[in-house]
């Protein structure tokens, strides 16, 4: 009987246990949510690369500064080392020399290194110098040692002193002082106050003063060298003659970078192109353009600027040092319609413009006479300006993107896209998808064009719905990015119609999702 | 003989609805209450019903797989309004006492037990349902309300003493609980999910605590109190003074003190999602952006608090009608707490002999609708109890079944006093 008993009870444990879950419980379901919803106007299409006019057109504009106007293509003090030994003027010895004997005293013009420019003055605006003298005398030596017309304030001198213990050839004793140059004047027209680049220096070498002559025994040729280092000069304010060289520019700023440059049939109206130079420095110059070209990587095709006077030189004036705040002139060069090809430069849709040329200081010569200036605070500014009032006509305009869908989840799965668009612009577009594979995902989706009448935005309602199959799903998700194309046409190409600011299209993308639950 | 037939009447009636104490030995009964020295009883029961999932919906959930689309929609259209669903598992072990009397009285004696049990149960609406399980695609333009999602379930133990009268097996006892788990899950009002008519625009508004107790551990998180107990009568019916035996019950009624270790969670704020705006797509964010951020916009605030909860008892009347010598009719009904509902069964028994019998009965409520039953118990060489209950017998073969049941009970009688007194 108890075995009877024993048998029902571990039925009833395995009736009551039996159930034991092998796998995960799945269930997917079907979710729509809105993804993404905006309002694009021409400044965002644009990047914000625009303004509008009074009449309330949207312009394209794009500026962009020319470089290598700065200090230090002109002129600058690099880091140089200047090293120089000075020898006891005695033969023979030994000599016992009491405290406080000048034993060397030397006047001395140090040449400094300035690119190739000759420098009367400088102003430093930050850096330093340091001083290290080392001494092979068997003597307790005072050497001092002036920097003339260094200082904070023009004309001061800059005294250093040195107190060293006796040293010999083997064991040299040393010592280092550290200049501060910041905000120093530096003059550099050398004792004879017409030279360039010459550093003015007065040495003297003492045996100590409270010392004996027993303590001091120097023999002939016994030397002391010393040594300069310029370290990390900067110029704030530089005057003498910078030479006559050339410097050339070659730039090239990036127009689809920061506004998608669209591909296929532009045609526009009133563009205008400039190149402003602001000259702010004591030079005469000689300036050059040599090519503005339009460039289309994406077509492969370049266009070249023409037109006006846009390659001729042109020579800019020196400007006057009024007590520190240097006289402006300006050069302007203008490109429009009438005197250019610039409708038809933009018109190719060009992804980049380069822009070469050359600028020659001082054409003339040391007409100043070694006065050319220039405070680094107030440089020649040069810059490209180009505008196009968006008054066009497009036809099969293509306009490609990419956008990031990065999913790490494999919980959902996106089956279909509807994009809801409120379409105020005069122009019709299509839309295709692909997966970076090239694979497409939706082809040809209209939308049609707005009603506007001028500036009065007045948008047509479309509704495009994008299926998403599962495989084209894990391909995009895979590739994490999706390349969406907006082609668009503008009504009876090449009639030209205004684009307005008051344009806009709005966007609402919602998804369909499927969610993949699972409970383990 | 009478009373051997009451006592089988009772057992099937009773394991019909829930696993009740089976009382077959009560076939050694008599008038004197000296028919056994003991009984040791074991009884095994698991349950899980529904008003609205089939078993085809649930299954995938208990032994894994996927959930289809054709068992939701098909649970979806045969879902009224609310929905119910629970579950049940229980074991206990209870010895009847053999002494000769008890406060000088030879009719009572005492029974101890221990059990342990865990239940669960919940509700949701149509809609809601419909919206978690097959996704808001169908409810655009709609607001579902949220508040109708509520679920609770304890775990306990027991261990409790009561007296019984030997001849109708009327009883009262008492045990201690020792709470194991309490978890309680419930969104109120305005807890919704709206979706906009183009679904533009997604808010949940989400206001609702959840309850629960610490991790279970050995020495229980909370302590409290039950009560069963059984008041069987017998009344002759008719003018062949038929008899009908009646029966008034409490089961498992009682509360239970969950410790200060025990913790509210309440959360209430809304979350509005529209997506991301497309300018930040043109600068190159990813056009999947924030749309897992609803965890971080969760607020709750949680405090840890003691608190008194009822376990989840009944109220239960039934009567047993003898129909003739192999056959009886049984009626009942039971009352429980919210979410389930009302319990009320019709059967029918056969007694082929008179230690054997097979029963089958309908029933509406608990946890589900309409059931089929059917159990068989036997008593062999009139020690030796078995018995084996299905509250839906269709629950085994059916995948649109919505209740399964079993119960198992195994009964010993410790030598008889006396024999038969048939």
């Amino acid at each position: 009987m108890h075995s009877k008993i024993c048998l029902c009870l571990f039925a009833c444990i395995i009736l009551l246990s039996s159930c034991k879950k092998e796998e995960a419980t799945t269930w997917e379901s079907n979710w729509v949510a809105p993804l993404a919803y905006g309002r694009l106007t021409l400044s965002d299409l644009t990047a914000d690369n625009g303004y509008t006019d009074n009449a309330g057109i949207y312009h394209l504009y794009f500026e962009k500064i020319i470089s290598g106007f700065g200090t230090s293509d002109l002129t600058q003090i690099p880091d140089t080392n200047i090293s120089q030994k000075f020898v006891v003027p005695l033969s023979g010895g030994p000599f016992q020399i009491p405290g406080n004997t000048a034993i060397i005293t030397q006047n001395q013009n140090y040449s400094v290194e300035t690119n190739g420019t000759g420098l009367r003055m400088v102003k430093v605006k930050s850096g330093q110098i340091i001083v290290h003298v080392k001494s092979y005398v068997n003597a307790y030596l005072h050497p001092s040692f002036t920097l003339y017309n260094v200082s904070e304030v023009y004309g001061n001198n800059t005294d250093i002193d040195f107190a060293l213990t006796p040293g010999s050839a083997s064991a040299p004793t040393e010592g280092y002082y550290t200049v501060d140059m910041s905000n120093k004047y530096v003059v550099l027209s050398g004792t004879s106050g017409f030279d360039y680049n010459k550093l003015s220096t007065h040495l003297e070498i003492k045996t100590e003063q409270n010392t004996t002559a027993d303590q001091n025994t120097i023999y002939g040729q016994d030397s002391v060298r010393f040594e300069l280092l310029m370290s990390d000069l900067v110029i704030d304010y530089a005057k003498g003659y910078f030479g006559n060289d050339t410097y050339s520019f070659n730039e090239t700023f990036n127009l689809a970078e920061s506004a998608n440059m669209p591909t296929g049939l532009l045609e526009l109206d009133q563009a205008s192109f400039g190149f402003h130079v602001t000259h702010k420095m004591g030079f005469d110059g000689k300036l050059k353009i040599d090519n503005v070209m339009g460039l289309n990587t994406y077509m492969n095709t370049g266009v070249q600027l023409t037109g006006g006077n846009l390659y001729n030189p042109f020579f800019i004036t020196r400007s006057i040092d009024n007590g520190g705040t240097a006289s402006i002139s300006n050069y302007d060069i203008n490109l429009n319609e009438g005197n250019s090809n610039i409708t038809s430069f933009m018109g190719s849709l060009p992804y980049s413009v380069l822009f070469t040329g050359s600028l020659q200081l001082n054409p003339f010569g040391n007409v100043s006479d070694g006065n050319d200036f220039f405070y680094s605070d107030q440089l020649t500014e040069a810059k490209l300006v180009v505008d196009v009032p968006l008054r066009l006509a497009a036809s099969d305009l293509t306009l490609r993107d990419t956008l990031n869908v990065e999913v790490t989840t494999d919980a959902v799965r996106v089956s279909s896209l509807t994009l809801d668009i409120q379409n105020a612009f005069p122009m019709e577009w299509k839309l295709n998808v692909t997966t970076m594979g090239g694979a497409v995902v939706a082809t040809d989706l209209n939308v049609p064009s707005g009603n506007s009448i001028d500036a009065l935005a007045l948008a047509t309602s479309s509704t495009l719905v994008i299926p998403i199959s599962e495989a084209q799903w894990n391909t995009i998700k895979s590739e994490g990015k999706l390349i969406m194309q907006v082609i668009s046409n503008t009504p009876s190409f090449p009639q030209l119609v205004n684009l307005y600011n008051s344009y806009f299209i709005d966007i609402r993308v919602k998804a369909g999702v499927v969610l993949n639950a699972e409970i383990q | 003989m009478r009373k051997i037939i009451l006592a089988i009447s009772l057992v099937v009636f009773g394991s019909a609805s829930f696993a009740q104490t089976s009382y077959l030995w009560l076939t050694k009964s008599d008038t004197t209450g000296k028919a056994f020295r003991g009984i040791l009883d074991l009884q095994g029961s698991a349950t899980v019903g529904s008003s609205f999932l089939t078993k085809e919906l649930v299954k995938p959930f208990i032994v894994g797989g996927t959930v289809t689309a054709e068992a939701r929609n098909s649970v979806l259209a045969g879902m009224t309004d609310l929905g119910i669903f629970g579950g049940n598992a229980n074991v206990r072990a209870r010895y009847y006492g053999g002494r000769d009397s008890l406060f000088g009285s030879e009719m009572l004696d005492l029974y101890i037990q221990v059990g342990k049990g865990y239940f669960g149960s919940g509700r949701i609406s149509k809609d809601a349902f419909g919206l978690l399980s097959n996704g808001n695609a169908n409810y655009q333009g709609s607001r579902v309300p949220l508040n109708s999602i509520q679920g609770e379930m304890q775990g306990f133990q027991s261990i409790g003493f009561g007296i019984y009268d030997k001849r109708t097996f009327s009883s009262i006892g008492i045990s201690m609980v020792n709470g194991i788990t309490y978890q309680q899950f419930s969104l109120f009002p305005p807890s919704s999910f709206y979706t906009s008519p183009n679904a533009d625009t997604l808010q949940l508004d989400y206001s609702g605590e959840y309850v629960h107790s610490a991790n279970p551990r050995p020495n229980g998180n909370g302590i409290g109190f039950s009560i069963d107990g059984e008041y069987n009568f017998v009344r002759d019916r008719g003018a062949d003074k038929k008899e009908v035996w009646n029966t008034l019950g409490i089961r498992n009624l009682g509360w239970v003190n969950w410790n200060g270790q025990s913790q509210v969670v309440s959360f209430d704020s809304t979350f509005t999602w529209t997506g991301v705006d497309l300018n930040g797509i043109l600068n190159g964010d990813s056009l999947l952006n924030g749309t897992s951020g609803f965890a971080d916009t969760l607020i709750t605030s949680s405090q840890n608090v003691s608190f008194w909860r009822p376990l989840r008892g009944s109220f239960y009347v039934r009567s047993v009608y003898r129909w003739n010598e192999k056959v009886r009719l049984t009626a009942g009904l039971e009352m429980f707490a919210a979410p389930m509902k009302p319990l009320a069964t019709l059967g029918i028994m056969y007694m082929p002999k008179n230690t054997c019998i097979v029963s089958m009965n309908i029933s509406n409520g608990a946890y589900g609708n309409w059931k089929l039953g059917m159990g068989v118990q036997w008593l062999i060489a009139n020690q030796f109890y078995f018995g084996f209950q299905t509250s839906n017998l269709p629950g085994y073969f059916f995948k649109e079944a919505k209740e399964m049941s079993a119960s198992l009970q195994v009964s010993y009688l410790f030598k008889t006093k006396k024999k038969d007194n048939e």
